[in-house]
């Protein structure tokens, strides 16, 4: 597989991971009561948590791999593109509006993560 | 990085608010807490999430661009002693970036974090010879300008 595809896909991965970990936390808050160990038992038995878990160390491992045949200033500011996933994901997951303004501020970086991926 | 920023990902509201209050609270002479200023968090986060990446890069250079399964190229990655050394000092501007976060505004950080972009690609260029074309330069530059309008955007909401 190509390169930056790698780099696309773990970026892509990262921001849903993430919609998982909030996801995930959101459950335990509603679960655990007070104390440590109850805290660390139900974030231990989330299966939310656990999807985040995997997509990270898949989306970290498809990283590494990518990284090693393309530039780092190519692929770091791609990672960007996974701010603007987890925004519009928010809308539907979590009831999170976006106004005007942030919107404008989305098809910025997008128009930036178009200008790196076609250098 | 991929997952670097995750940490580093959009707050509720809620989360603002909360972190805003517990920055209240040490201000009012909660002495006991075993977090430092949140700058000086906010600073080292910043530069060790570089350094470790520009490790991770230097790491992966050194390894020859093996063809065949992906769990063979990953083996070949994750015991390269440079690109461990990257991930850890990642993983600990991590943890600094959770400790300048839990003491001020996401909305707050969120732009300085462009600071990185910009330090990446200069130091790519500096230290790798890395060619940053006159269209990458600009795209960084957008990316950099999107981060503080989005929060920017998200501040006002906010208050």
């Amino acid at each position: 597989m190509a390169a930056k595809t790698l780099i696309l896909i773990s970026v892509i991965l990262s921001g849903l991971a993430q919609v998982s970990l909030k996801k995930g936390m959101n459950h335990v808050q509603q679960r655990s009561g007070s104390g440590v160990s109850n805290l660390i038992l139900a974030v231990l038995t989330e299966r939310f948590v656990w999807l985040w878990g995997f997509s990270f160390v898949i989306a970290t491992s498809l990283w590494l791999i990518g990284l090693q045949r393309v530039d780092l200033s190519y692929a770091y500011p791609l990672v960007s593109l996974g701010y603007v996933l987890v925004s519009v994901l928010a809308i539907n997951f979590f009831n999170e509006k976006i106004d005007a303004n942030r919107w404008t501020a989305i098809l910025i970086i997008c128009a930036g993560v178009v200008a790196i991926a076609s250098s | 990085m991929g997952f670097d920023d995750q940490a580093v990902q959009a707050p509720p509201a809620s989360l603002n608010d909360a972190s805003h209050a517990n920055l209240e609270l040490q201000k009012s002479g909660n002495e006991s807490t075993l977090t430092c200023r949140w700058e000086i968090a906010f600073v080292g986060a910043a530069l060790l999430v570089v350094c470790g990446h520009l490790l991770i890069k230097a790491g992966l250079n050194t390894i020859p661009l093996i063809s065949g399964g992906l769990s063979n190229k990953l083996l070949a990655i994750i015991t390269q002693p440079t690109v461990l050394l990257g991930l850890g000092i990642y993983g600990f501007g991590t943890l600094c970036w959770m400790s300048a976060v839990a003491q001020t505004e996401l909305s707050l950080l969120y732009p300085l974090t462009s600071l990185n972009y910009v330090l990446i690609a200069f130091l790519s260029y500096l230290v790798f010879g890395e060619k940053i074309s006159l269209i990458r330069g600009s795209g960084i530059a957008l990316i950099a300008l999107g981060m503080v309008l989005l929060t920017r955007s998200q501040r006002k909401r906010g208050s």
